[in-house]
């Protein structure tokens, strides 16, 4: 289930990519969205399905921004590996240290992207630029993901006071059940 | 714990998707062209869900405007009521003239003998014309009056470059409307034009190839109108009259006498009896109608139904041989005359 949600996740942020153009947050931001979707599969997923996952979501975001194909794909893939092997998982326990991996998380793929595409492209990169919209696009992508996950969590919580249940036994973040 | 979160799988799936990675990095432009393209197509039934979502979202502010200012339709409910209206326009069309057929039968009583309706000769013909833009019109213009002529030379003490003046100034003047089609195809002065059942203007000048039409609400127009009012009892024919342009983008409607019965929103189409036309076609709706002391007939002002500005394509009545005779005529030669007798 959680898995068919990621797929679908995924497409939408793969549309809400490529339609950039017509759409923007308040101050012309458009969160990563596909980074987004490759850090909420390190939250969510063991093993080498977050690594696959980023592998894909990466091929996706080479497609969307221009960036040569590939690159998103060995970048991704690899930054999920040693998040995981940070342990990121445990900072799911709560919606706040979610958010703030998320952040870090989509904050580091959008500089070592960027940066990396500057590199072989031959143009030198500016840091301070690249820094700063890669952080305003991961913190778009973190207040999304904040106002979505608070929103579900009142709505479970919501659903578990009208229909009380004994017993909640699921493999998601508290806040995410 | 990192035990428990990296596996063996976890470092398979890191090196395979690392190779795969550099694969792709290194595989040729056409390639990865042809992946971006067919992964673009891919996201296209989203795309237009995002495209009609935006949509949405930037029209609701102006819908919401429209929702909330009273007494103002939205465009839908606008649209729909055009249909209506076009609708109740052929209906009362084909009253009206089932109305004056019922009125004729009236007034010249039912034969006694049976007759079959004859073949007219000369038969009701739209033609389909275009009107030329007035930008067109101007380039048609310009290229035509590429080099003129004038009547003055060296004598008159005219020498190269020396400034040509028009001299009839009249810049406000608008060129009449202009369509595709002239006496090539059959088209005479004072010809009804059409835009589609409402009548907008006749025919002016014709050339070979191209005509200028008379405005409705122009000066010059002139036409034979009826009105048409809306009983109870369904539709009555009224009083005929000629019909004339302001030149003020009404119709009046004239000669209508002071005994008749007029009053605004009565309908004017052309006369019923007196056309050679299938339906009765229509000219706008009565707006105003007055009726001064000493005069004897009314003044009725008429908002026409359609204009010819903005509009790209007309049609003209035209009067052709019907082809059911001419055609009886070829096929059946005249027969042999007999050698006389001796």
């Amino acid at each position: 289930m959680k898995f068919l949600f990621l797929i679908s996740l995924t497409y939408v942020a793969f549309v809400m990519e490529t339609s950039a153009g017509t759409w923007a947050l308040p101050g012309s931001t458009i969160p990563q969205f596909l980074f987004l979707t490759v850090g909420l599969g390190v939250l969510w997923f063991r093993g080498a399905t977050p690594i696959v996952w980023a592998a894909v979501a990466g091929l996706l975001a080479d497609v969307v921004g221009g960036s040569p194909v590939g690159l998103n794909v060995v970048l991704l893939a690899n930054l999920a590996f040693i998040a995981q092997m940070a342990g990121a998982r445990q900072s799911s326990e709560s919606v706040f240290t979610s958010a703030a991996f998320v952040f870090l998380f989509v904050t580091g793929a959008g500089f070592a992207s960027l940066t990396l595409q500057q590199i072989l492209t031959g143009q030198s990169p500016g840091i301070q630029l690249i820094g700063f919209s890669s952080a305003s696009r991961a913190g778009g992508a973190t207040a999304v993901f904040l106002i979505a996950a608070l929103g579900w969590a009142a709505i479970a919580r919501g659903v578990r006071i009208m229909i009380p249940s004994r017993s909640v036994t699921s493999g998601r973040p508290k806040w995410a059940r | 714990m990192k035990s428990q979160q990296v596996t063996g799988t976890s470092w398979l799936a890191v090196m395979v998707a690392s190779l795969a990675g550099f694969g792709l990095l290194l595989a040729p432009a056409e390639q990865t062209d042809l992946l971006r393209v067919l992964m673009r197509d891919a996201a296209l039934p989203g795309l237009r869900l995002v495209d009609a979502a935006h949509e949405r979202v930037m029209t609701f502010p102006s819908q919401l405007e429209l929702d909330l200012t009273v007494g103002v339709p939205s465009p839908e409910l606008v649209a729909e009521r055009d249909l209506w209206q076009q609708k109740y326009r052929k209906l009362e069309s084909v009253n009206t003239q089932l109305a004056g057929a019922l009125e004729q039968a009236r007034e010249e009583r039912t034969s006694p003998f049976l007759a079959d309706p004859g073949t007219p000769l000369f038969v009701p013909e739209l033609i389909e014309a275009s009107v030329v833009g007035a930008e067109e019109l101007s380039q048609l213009t310009q290229r035509a009056s590429f080099r003129r002529i004038i009547d003055v030379g060296t004598h008159d003490d005219v020498i190269p470059a020396d400034f040509v003046v028009n001299s009839h100034p009249d810049q406000d003047a608008v060129p009449p409307p202009l369509i595709d089609q002239g006496a090539d195809s059959g088209l005479q002065l004072d010809q009804p034009v059409f835009a589609g059942r409402c009548v907008v203007g006749k025919v002016g000048q014709v050339g070979r190839w191209t005509s200028t039409i008379i405005p409705l609400t122009d000066l010059e127009f002139s036409g034979r109108g009826q009105l048409v009012r809306s009983t109870e009892h369904g539709a009555v024919l009224g009083a005929e009259g000629v019909i004339t342009g302001d030149g003020e983008g009404k119709c009046l409607l004239k000669y209508v006498p002071g005994t008749e019965p007029v009053a605004v929103g009565d309908v004017v189409y052309t006369p019923v009896g007196h056309s050679n036309l299938p339906v009765p076609m229509y000219y706008g709706t009565v707006i105003q109608a007055s009726l001064n002391d000493q005069a004897q007939d009314w003044t009725i002002v008429i908002e026409p139904a359609e204009s010819i500005d903005g509009t790209r394509r007309v049609q003209v009545l035209r009067a052709v041989l019907n082809t059911a005779r001419t055609s009886s005529l070829i096929e059946s030669p005249l027969p042999p005359q007999q050698e006389p007798s001796s």
